[in-house]
């Protein structure tokens, strides 16, 4: 233990988000500073193997007899290109309701946008909100600019690679959860279509995020990677 | 979180996982999943709704394979975390009054960062703190045991035990600070 207040009061802090007591506004700083700070992150680590062991308290319960073919339907032809295209539209469907779905997939299977100039987009006339993003260790990876008018966001180019991953860009509304904008180009600049139902949420004060995710299924209905860049949406 | 598991052998099939064998996830699954279910289940207190997460947590499971490390974690732990967070996170989305941030955070963020030495305390420490839990006086490991297992917060905790939030913090909070000090001297 160390005497500095502040570190103990946030390992407090870490072990009440591991165990799970927090709600509201605490468990949000709580998750926002996992994803901001690396040795928060840790001390969460710490904390739940300190409390894993309770889990052997648990009962085993066999679930249903056709939840294998279930999952095994969300990962089935993972290395099959002719099951790929039917199972984005299938999975997307599932996931995320129809009509949500099928607009947002068609955002990210249009064909890929010209490269676009390197920043500073938010200069750009017409251009009216702006997000700069910043990796885990706060420093800046990308800008968006998103005019409204256009309906048109403008992500700037980013190496954001990883074997067999693509950058995926996420929407945040403060206290919600998060909504897929499609994937980004891996190495040159993106435009970004918002479906029309995100209108009311890709606003001031959201939180715009990339994750590297799988190529199949996007849009994905919730992130599964950890956060590679993230910032919050502003007027200009 | 050892027990029963054959610990090598669920860590080779998870290592598979990683590299895309989906008959190493079938086996994974044969092996753990009414354990996760019951971990599931327990949270979310609906079989339904827990089907429906404990699905989340394989596919999770598969994507993720590849970031598993022995040398972290037992698999049986790691497997378990995943499934308790999923249904925790599922549980605060559907709690009334609570936010709806959940789903956000993955299990394990910034863990690749972790050093070795660091990876093998993780190791020891899984196993002191089985012995450490024991060592709770029993209101503070009751109360940190359901509030773990049940996916409680405070205030649940507290209108459970029909007693002032405050009371039920410092119950806690003496519980959590005794078990890191009884780890710290293991």
């Amino acid at each position: 233990m160390t005497d500095d207040p502040t570190l103990a009061d946030l390992d407090t802090l870490a072990a009440e988000y591991a165990l799970g007591a927090l709600d509201g506004q605490e468990r949000l700083r709580a998750m926002a500073l996992q994803r901001s700070d690396p040795a928060f992150a840790r001390a969460v680590q710490e904390w739940e193997t300190r409390l894993s062991p309770l889990l052997r308290d648990v009962d085993a319960v066999p679930p249903g007899d056709r939840l294998w073919s279930r999952i095994s339907g969300r990962i089935e032809g993972a290395n099959d290109n002719n099951a790929r295209a039917a199972r984005r539209w299938r999975l997307a469907t599932f996931a995320t309701g129809a009509v949500a779905a099928a607009l947002a997939v068609m955002v990210v299977t249009q064909p890929p946008a010209p490269p676009l100039p390197a920043p500073p987009v938010a200069v750009t006339p017409g251009v009216q909100h702006v997000a700069q993003l910043v990796d885990p260790q706060g420093k800046p990876l990308m800008t968006i600019g998103y005019d409204t008018q256009a309906r048109t966001m403008r992500v700037s180019a980013a190496d954001l690679t990883a074997a067999g991953r693509v950058p995926e860009l996420w929407v945040i509304p403060a206290g919600g959860k998060p909504h897929s904008l499609g994937a980004l180009t891996e190495h040159g600049a993106s435009r970004i279509v918002p479906p029309v139902q995100l209108d009311a949420i890709v606003r001031d004060g959201a939180t715009l995020a990339v994750t590297l995710e799988p190529r199949e299924g996007i849009p994905h209905a919730a992130p599964s990677g950890a956060i590679v860049a993230s910032g919050t949406i502003t007027s200009i | 979180m050892t027990g029963a598991f054959d610990r090598d052998g669920l860590a080779a099939d998870i290592a598979q996982v990683g590299a895309g064998d989906r008959s190493a996830l079938h086996r994974v699954y044969r092996v753990t999943s009414a354990k996760l279910f019951g971990i599931c289940l327990r949270i979310v207190g609906d079989r339904a709704a827990a089907e429906d997460v404990l699905q989340e947590v394989y596919v999770i499971v598969w994507r993720n394979a590849a970031r598993f490390d022995s040398a972290r974690a037992s698999p049986i732990t790691w497997l378990a975390m995943i499934a308790r967070n999923r249904a925790i996170d599922w549980k605060r989305a559907h709690d009334r009054h609570t936010d709806r941030f959940g789903m956000m955070m993955p299990p394990f963020v910034a863990s690749d960062d972790l050093p070795a030495d660091q990876a093998l305390a993780a190791q020891q420490m899984e196993a002191a703190a089985v012995r450490c839990l024991e060592t709770l006086g029993p209101d503070q490991r009751a109360a940190i045991r359901d509030t773990f297992l049940d996916g409680l917060t405070y205030i649940q905790l507290a209108e459970r035990l029909r007693l002032p939030l405050g009371t039920v913090k410092s119950r806690i909070r003496r519980g959590l600070l005794e078990l890191k000090k009884c780890l710290s001297h293991d």
